[in-house]
């Protein structure tokens, strides 16, 4: 799911930013193209819904890398820690991973599933990235 | 109604960053990669060894453990990186499984370096008392 990956580029290369500038523009865009193009009240409450959901997910998503980021700076800081401490702290990557995975292939069906293809294409093109 | 996967997981890219905009306003910075972490506390202090230990010839080794664990990071960082793109890349739509797949070598790419991170965390610990560990954690 890009909507994880993307972010996951910016945390991995940068480690730490988003430019809220883009992204508060893109929210509002994305929330006025809706409302502009959707104009079946089903499929509207649909696709608002599983935006809200993405971004919910996005969010414990990253709340949970963050988690195994912070115990091993914890290990870091001491002089006592150990191989098997820092093993400790891995134990949810893999999963962590895995479940984003299923939650953007999850989302991602239920969004296509939602909008029509005409009214997905004006979205995009309303809330285009630079 | 089957829609090309790129553009809707474009559109649900930006609703992950606008979760981020809710990161920024708050007053700690968003969570970071494990990796990221772990690079930027190690490249702060390749340069500081010396201050902390006088014999040089340990000091090279520790700093050569910083400078491997910089290393480390980047290529790890590298490796991500190409497999991020490929999500926005290739067929549309994408198979569940090959979406899966990317995500697997994200990860193994995660693990990896991290293993090896906790390797040389371990050496660290043998070329450093317990003062001049203290001392370089100190530095930020």
């Amino acid at each position: 799911m890009f909507w994880i990956a993307l972010s996951a580029l910016i945390m991995t290369l940068t480690g730490a930013g988003d430019d809220t500038y883009v992204i508060r523009k893109f929210i509002a865009h994305a929330h006025e193209s809706v409302a502009a193009h959707v104009h079946d009240e089903g499929r509207k409450r649909a696709a608002t819904a599983t935006l809200g959901d993405a971004s919910r997910a996005f969010e414990k998503h990253r709340l949970r890398v963050g988690k195994i980021s912070d115990c091993v700076a914890k290990l870091d800081r001491s002089y006592a820690a150990t191989q098997p401490d820092y093993e400790r702290c891995l134990t949810d990557l893999a999963p962590a991973w895995d479940s984003a995975a299923e939650d953007l292939i999850v989302l991602d069906a239920r969004l296509r599933d939602a909008l029509a293809p005409p009214e997905l294409a004006e979205i995009m093109r309303d809330t285009e990235l630079p | 109604m089957a829609l090309p996967i790129g553009r809707s997981l474009g559109l649900l890219a930006g609703v992950a960053l606008a979760w981020g905009a809710t990161a920024c306003g708050a007053k700690e910075p968003p969570p970071q990669l494990p990796t990221t972490g772990a690079h930027d506390r190690a490249a702060s202090r390749i340069e500081l060894v010396d201050l902390v230990i006088g014999d040089r010839a340990r000091a090279a080794r520790v700093r050569a453990i910083y400078v491997e664990i910089e290393r480390l990071m980047l290529d790890t960082k590298t490796a991500e990186a190409k497999e991020l793109q490929k999500l926005g890349l290739g067929p549309c739509p994408r198979e569940p499984e090959q979406t899966r797949e990317i995500f697997r070598r994200f990860r193994t790419a995660e693990e990896r370096a991290l293993r090896r991170y906790v390797a040389l965390q371990a050496a660290l610990r043998k070329e450093t008392t317990q003062e001049e560990f203290a001392r370089l954690d100190a530095i930020k």
